[in-house]
């Protein structure tokens, strides 16, 4: 029986998809098998993340409606053979399921793997509700960011009111350096105002951009530093203890190069 | 003037309360200016009206309806004795109940202590003094028709005296509110937003002070 994580933030555009992404590579990398669902009807992502946009012939509205069976919709990783993605439909819109159907569905994909992750979309409407319908457990996704914080808090207060208990944290685009100035909020500020259970701390980086433009994962290059951290994360949500250690400044020239000799790309 | 219309606390919400004794334009005339006054605490509370032995008929029920939904005020129940005055009720949709006796001897509002902290969007709304234990964050309200007791952390609005009461306070741990309001006087915070330790809000002189509570103590 699988576990259902549905990663989700409130705000748009702080990296819900890209987490969800990067996680559920993780935890194939890891050895579990991981279907990574994307819920955001319309404006679908995951799949040109993971670079399998162009292998999507069903989707989960497909799914739902009957159009196929459920393995016929589920896409295989082009790295992990234990990952696979259930793309959302983008000519339709989040009306297309109700909360029900998808409940259903989740429930279905239970027992296709060890672990669900669900992709949500921005806002607290129904898009967001259905997203996290089926989910056992929530991952909040935050930037240091005032806006990004207040919509986070708000977001945790309907995971409250929805009964699903109280949501882990990934505060995500860290610079230590604008914390160090006082520029940006810290990790303690921020938990500080929403006095929940961290789980993982990702610092900015560029190589999320480039990863994301050319439909790789990030974490599948095992030289990277954001990888790792989000291997970290995925150990922690299989329940493995591992520490969270401060983010420090971006590595030197001198830990790039000696990375690359270390066996990196 | 308040005797004409009383609200009273009641199980999961309030109780407007409508003398049946004074002319009928009089009665709307102070439910208006009860409505004036708290529609901030009314609108989000289950509110349930009670008329005693006046009688009302179809149009006075539904101009009793329009009056409160002006103010974006919702009453489910009408509580009356005339079995017509209750199926005029009925007639425009409301629930209606037949008064019980009250025991004599009836507390006054109890006195709440709320035990969560307020998250962006939530709002606690009570008739009478409130305690919370917790923290209100940004995008958070509390309002009470009493005073307002949080220890914890304010950042989100607090509104005490809601009802008109302009003898309300407001006190916290840590009182950073994006705004504050007793009775009908506002405050916003001050832009330089450090923690001075715990404080008392007050009215004095038609304004809200803040004072450190060390110094208010004296």
């Amino acid at each position: 029986m699988a576990k259902v994580i549905t990663v989700t933030s409130g705000k748009g555009g702080v990296g819900k998809t890209t987490s969800t992404a990067n996680l559920g590579t993780a935890l194939a990398m890891l050895g579990y098998k991981v279907v990574v669902m994307d819920a955001d009807i319309g404006l679908r992502n995951l799949d040109v993340v993971m670079g399998l946009e162009n292998r999507i012939v069903y989707d989960l509205v497909d799914v739902i409606e009957g159009n196929c069976r459920l393995r016929q919709a589920l896409i295989k990783d082009k790295h992990q053979s234990e990952l696979y993605l259930l793309p959302a439909a983008q000519t339709k819109d989040k009306d297309a399921v109700s909360q029900e159907e998808i409940i259903e569905l989740v429930d279905q994909l239970r027992d296709e793997a060890d672990y669900v992750l669900i992709d949500s979309p921005a806002g607290i409407e129904s898009g967001f509700k259905n997203a996290i319908a089926g989910a056992d457990e929530v991952i909040i996704v935050t930037t240091p960011e005032v806006s990004a914080v207040r919509d986070a808090d708000r977001i945790i207060g309907l995971c409250e009111a929805y009964d699903k208990g109280q949501p882990r944290l990934i505060v995500n685009r860290l610079r230590p350096k604008m914390v160090k100035s006082g520029e940006m909020m810290s990790v303690d500020d921020v938990l500080q105002i929403l006095a929940i259970d961290l789980i993982g701390i990702i610092p900015e980086d560029e190589d999320v951009i480039t990863a994301t433009n050319k439909g790789e994962v990030l974490t599948l290059d095992k030289s990277s530093r954001t990888g790792r951290y989000y291997t970290d994360i995925a150990r922690r949500l299989a329940g493995e203890e591992v520490p969270i250690e401060p983010i420090e400044d971006n590595p030197t020239l001198f830990e790039r190069i000696s990375g690359i000799f270390r066996g990196g790309r | 003037m308040s005797d004409v219309v009383a609200i009273k606390g009641a199980r999961g919400g309030i109780r407007v309360i409508i003398n049946d004794a004074c002319p009928w334009d009089e009665a709307l005339s102070a439910l208006q200016r009860q409505l004036e006054q708290g529609s901030a605490l009314l609108q989000g509370m289950r509110v349930s009206l009670e008329v005693g032995n006046r009688q009302l008929d179809n149009d006075a029920v539904q101009v009793l309806r329009d009056t409160m939904a002006s103010y974006q005020v919702v009453a489910s129940t009408i509580q009356a004795e005339s079995r017509d005055v209750r199926q005029a009720a009925r007639a425009a949709g409301f629930t209606t109940s037949v008064p019980v006796v009250q025991p004599p001897v009836q507390a006054d509002i109890p006195p709440s202590v709320v035990m969560r902290n307020l998250r962006s969007g939530q709002v606690l709304r009570h008739h009478g003094d409130l305690t919370l234990l917790g923290d209100v964050n940004a995008g958070a309200e509390v309002i009470a028709s009493g005073s307002i007791v949080v220890f914890g952390r304010v950042r989100g609005l607090v509104y005490a005296g809601a009802m008109g009461d302009r003898n309300a306070v407001i006190c916290a741990i840590e009182l950073s509110a994006t705004q504050i309001r007793i009775a009908d006087i506002r405050a916003r915070a001050p832009e330089d937003n450090t923690n001075r330790g715990p404080e008392i809000a007050c009215i004095e002189d038609d304004q809200i002070m803040v004072h450190l509570w060390q110094d208010y103590r004296r």
